[in-house]
């Protein structure tokens, strides 16, 4: 990719930053869910699960 | 001779006493004939393993003592009470171990308080390390001390300096944040020697990022090799907190070389260094990221999701020499890769054998403090008061 003038190089790298982002966000999110999935499940309140 | 004199001569002592031996020999030549005649350190290559291993990799191992002793203090995570000791002794010995090869590195070592106390340069990131480092290892005694008073029977000052646990663990964590990212920081002033995929703008952030599940994984590490020979020393609270202490450490650990694998990327994006992947150095840069980062932070997430403790064992090896080899790339094999093979760095045997003597010297000192002061067990008379 050619790049004319400083500002081409920036949007051209900041939105792939941008994308990755997002990318990471919803991999955080899967990396803690499946870490976490087999915790026990913690009851805060207990009277109301009686119930 | 004596059955007391007998017992000391083991063939792990034997060896120590080798290398012992063998670093007095070369730190007496370093003094009398010079760097020159010791290292293989020229004009180009001015920083060699003393300070990509010695100085590098002890500082980012031994973030275990700011990251422990924060989890403690400051986030009120008491389960890990039992491994605050053992990461601040392991913290204290590396960073002391880290002034005392840096007064062997510099040509001049009698200026090392120049910085601090004649000329403070503070313009200049080398004068925020050597504060730093200088406060932090303080900081670290103080903490540290504790546990000898205690050994020693001094009731008075030991609950005096108790009392500035928090004040202390506050100072360590903003002083390593400060001069963790500041080694990596030191990189930044060099752009055309230090290769594209391991240069950018952010070293700082990489370098205190990647301080954090190494020392996390310090922990694991030392608790790991510290566990069989010292098994009699621990208490029944260090024993039952052990595993627990691993699970919650390994969560931290993935948690934050995920991110570590993030920023590596950010910063890889950003300088649109993508075409360099195609490359031997892109290789290179590869297994490190994927071999010694994200493959690291999913094992700690598999071992802590199925409670697999030897997992989590492995993936704390992996990351600690994942760590090494980071501060080795950036210091030393991606630093002046433009040159032609003849004139890149390698080290000498002196310089190896003395980097072997300084871990050899933080064995021997860890040794003989773990085998008598309370740092795997709470000592009688202050139990429960933490």
């Amino acid at each position: 990719m050619e790049y004319y003038v400083y500002h081409d190089f920036m949007m051209h790298t900041k939105s792939i930053t941008y994308i990755l982002m997002g990318l990471f966000v919803v991999g955080f999110w899967g990396i803690w869910a499946f870490m976490t999935s087999r915790d026990e499940e913690i009851h805060k309140f207990p009277e109301h699960d009686k119930e | 001779m004596s059955s007391e004199n007998k017992s000391l001569m083991t063939p792990a002592n034997i060896i120590t006493g080798i290398i012992l031996a063998i670093g007095v020999v070369i730190a007496v030549l370093r003094f009398t004939k010079g760097l020159g005649a010791i290292t293989n350190l020229d004009q180009n290559n001015p920083w060699g393993i003393w300070i990509g291993f010695d100085l590098l990799c002890g500082v980012a191992l031994a973030a275990g003592g700011y990251t422990t002793s924060s989890a403690c203090y400051i986030f009120g995570l008491k389960k890990y009470h039992s491994a605050v000791r053992p990461a601040i002794l392991t913290a204290f010995l590396g960073y002391a171990l880290v002034v005392f090869a840096l007064h062997f590195d510099v040509g001049r070592p009698y200026r090392l308080v120049y910085p601090v106390f004649l000329q403070p340069g503070t313009t200049s990131l080398l004068y925020e390390v050597g504060l730093c480092v200088f406060l932090y290892v303080t900081v670290l005694a103080v903490e540290f001390s504790p546990a000898m008073f205690e050994w020693l029977g001094m009731k008075t000052v030991r609950n005096k300096i108790h009392k500035l646990t928090l004040a202390l663990t506050v100072f360590g964590v903003v002083l390593s944040t400060l001069h963790q990212s500041s080694l990596g920081a030191l990189y930044i002033a060099v752009p055309s020697k230090v290769h594209p995929l391991w240069y950018s703008p952010y070293l700082a952030v990489l370098f205190f990022v990647s301080s954090i599940p190494a020392g996390l994984s310090m922990v694991i590490f030392e608790g790991m090799l510290a566990h069989k020979p010292w098994h009699h020393m621990m208490d029944k609270t260090h024993l039952d907190e052990h595993d627990g202490v691993i699970l919650g450490f390994a969560r931290g650990a993935s948690i934050s070389l995920a991110a570590y694998f993030c920023v590596k990327l950010v910063a890889m994006a950003y300088d649109n260094n993508w075409a360099y992947l195609a490359t031997g150095w892109g290789a290179w840069w590869l297994v490190e990221v994927l071999g010694f980062i994200a493959l690291p932070s999913l094992m700690y997430a598999m071992g802590s999701r199925e409670k697999n403790i030897k997992l989590i064992k492995w993936a704390a090896v992996l990351t600690v020499f994942g760590i090494i080899l980071n501060r080795f790339n950036v210091s030393i094999v991606a630093f002046n890769w433009q040159l032609p093979a003849g004139e890149r760095y390698f080290p000498s045997i002196m310089e190896i054998m003395f980097s072997i003597f300084v871990v050899t010297v933080g064995v021997t000192v860890y040794r003989f403090i773990v085998s008598r002061m309370p740092i795997f067990f709470e000592h009688p008379d202050y139990k429960d008061a933490h």
